[in-house]
């Protein structure tokens, strides 16, 4: 019964059982690199918002994180980062942001002074835009378009002398400026509550 | 049949070139030559995956039951490029993220399944191993050709170095359509060169 149905069975099974193990091993092997490559990715992005320097490393990164961040514990979901300074006087916020660009999901955080005037810098988590056109948005010089940008509650910004989209990117460029006038929309608001308590 | 090395080599990056030649892979030609670095990286995981995965079809071709043979090089050929996935995701992580899906969409690369289903089948283990490392190797270089060009004219930058040239950028070259022409322009040279059974003209 060499070739028969209790022979295909079994051998599906022997080999099915033989690759999983195999891929879980390596799994769990590398699983706590994976995570923290994704921590770290994380907090490199808060930093860069909040216009922190760090250096090379990961280490730099988690010293940088761990003596200048603070989670903001409350029902916002922790979406909310504090910066402190050397007394623990919180001195800005970094807020997490998901929003639709042309393709998928752009996520990142958005820092703000403490007085919620000025935006202080914007870096993705994530973003599958069009590489080498929508993903320009990547790029320092759009980026930096939105560093010390003053903000209102309530006022949408657009394209203007400042804010400039990028040829060829129009839906990711627009995508990027939603997400901002939400912010300005929502999270102000949010901020602002916490300003008080 | 007992090719020799040679042979397969020079079957699998010249006369038989997968994506020139058999027309196969191109969704991942298009996809990822815009960088050469990202067609580097592509290239090969695909080589070791290829090469990987038609030796140990061929090492179980005698114990894989008939009825589900393409179902159990399917199961080889993903749980060989997870490992990719998962060694690129622990240890470089920059390139996992530039690569983003298509690491994933390798299981879904006709070359590998078509040399396993051509030689692997049909071949000793060993032989297999190059039969599939140097499809990949041949897979590679178009890869690498396409994306010069397109990395050149388009960003006018080489795996990521600028060139310095003052050029007004093809941006044309960095939208998918023109990996499909410089692709046909190059199936055309080499159908110039040899006939459909890879013999020179």
């Amino acid at each position: 019964m060499k070739k028969g149905y209790s022979y295909t069975i079994l051998f599906a099974f022997i080999i099915s059982l033989f690759f999983s193990a195999i891929l879980g091993g390596l799994n769990t092997f590398y699983k706590e690199e994976i995570l923290e490559n994704t921590l770290i990715y994380e907090k490199r992005a808060i930093l860069d918002s909040l216009g922190i320097e760090y250096g090379d490393t990961s280490q730099s990164i988690e010293e940088m994180f761990d003596d200048n961040i603070r989670q903001l514990e409350t029902m916002t979901d922790n979406r909310i980062y504090e910066m402190i300074d050397g007394d623990g006087a919180v001195v800005a916020y970094s807020v997490k942001f998901t929003g639709k660009g042309l393709w998928g999901t752009i996520a990142g955080y958005i820092g703000i002074d403490r007085e919620l005037e000025h935006i202080i810098a914007l870096q993705y988590t994530e973003q599958n835009e069009t590489p080498g056109l929508g993903g320009r948005i990547a790029d320092d010089e759009f980026r930096n378009q939105f560093n010390n940008l003053p903000v209102v509650q309530d006022r949408m910004i657009d394209y203007d002398d400042d804010i400039q989209a990028i040829t060829g990117a129009t839906s990711s460029s627009s995508a990027v400026l939603d997400i901002v006038n939400r912010f300005i929309k929502n999270d102000l608001k949010i901020l602002g509550e916490l300003k008080y308590e | 049949m007992n090719d020799s090395i040679k042979t397969v080599l020079y079957r699998n990056i010249f006369r038989e070139n997968p994506v020139i030649r058999q027309i196969l892979g191109i969704c991942s030609a298009l996809a990822v030559t815009g960088l050469m670095s990202n067609s580097l990286v592509m290239g090969l995981g695909l080589i070791f995956v290829t090469s990987l995965s038609s030796f140990t079809i061929s090492l179980l071709r005698d114990f894989i039951p008939h009825r589900i043979r393409m179902i159990v090089q399917t199961l080889i050929i993903a749980s060989y490029v997870i490992m990719v996935d998962i060694f690129l995701k622990a240890v470089f992580p920059e390139i996992s993220r530039a690569l983003g899906p298509y690491v994933g969409l390798i299981i879904t690369n006709c070359i590998i399944m078509g040399r396993a289903e051509a030689f692997a089948q049909n071949n000793r283990p060993v032989i297999s191993f190059f039969d599939g490392m140097f499809a990949g190797i041949g897979y590679t270089i178009v890869l690498l050709i396409v994306s010069f060009i397109r990395e050149f004219l388009g960003f006018g930058t080489l795996f990521g170095i600028s060139l310095n040239l003052e050029f007004t950028r093809w941006t044309f070259m960095i939208m998918p359509p023109a990996a499909f022409f410089i692709i046909g322009i190059l199936i055309w040279i080499s159908s110039n060169y040899m006939d459909y059974r890879g013999r020179a003209k």
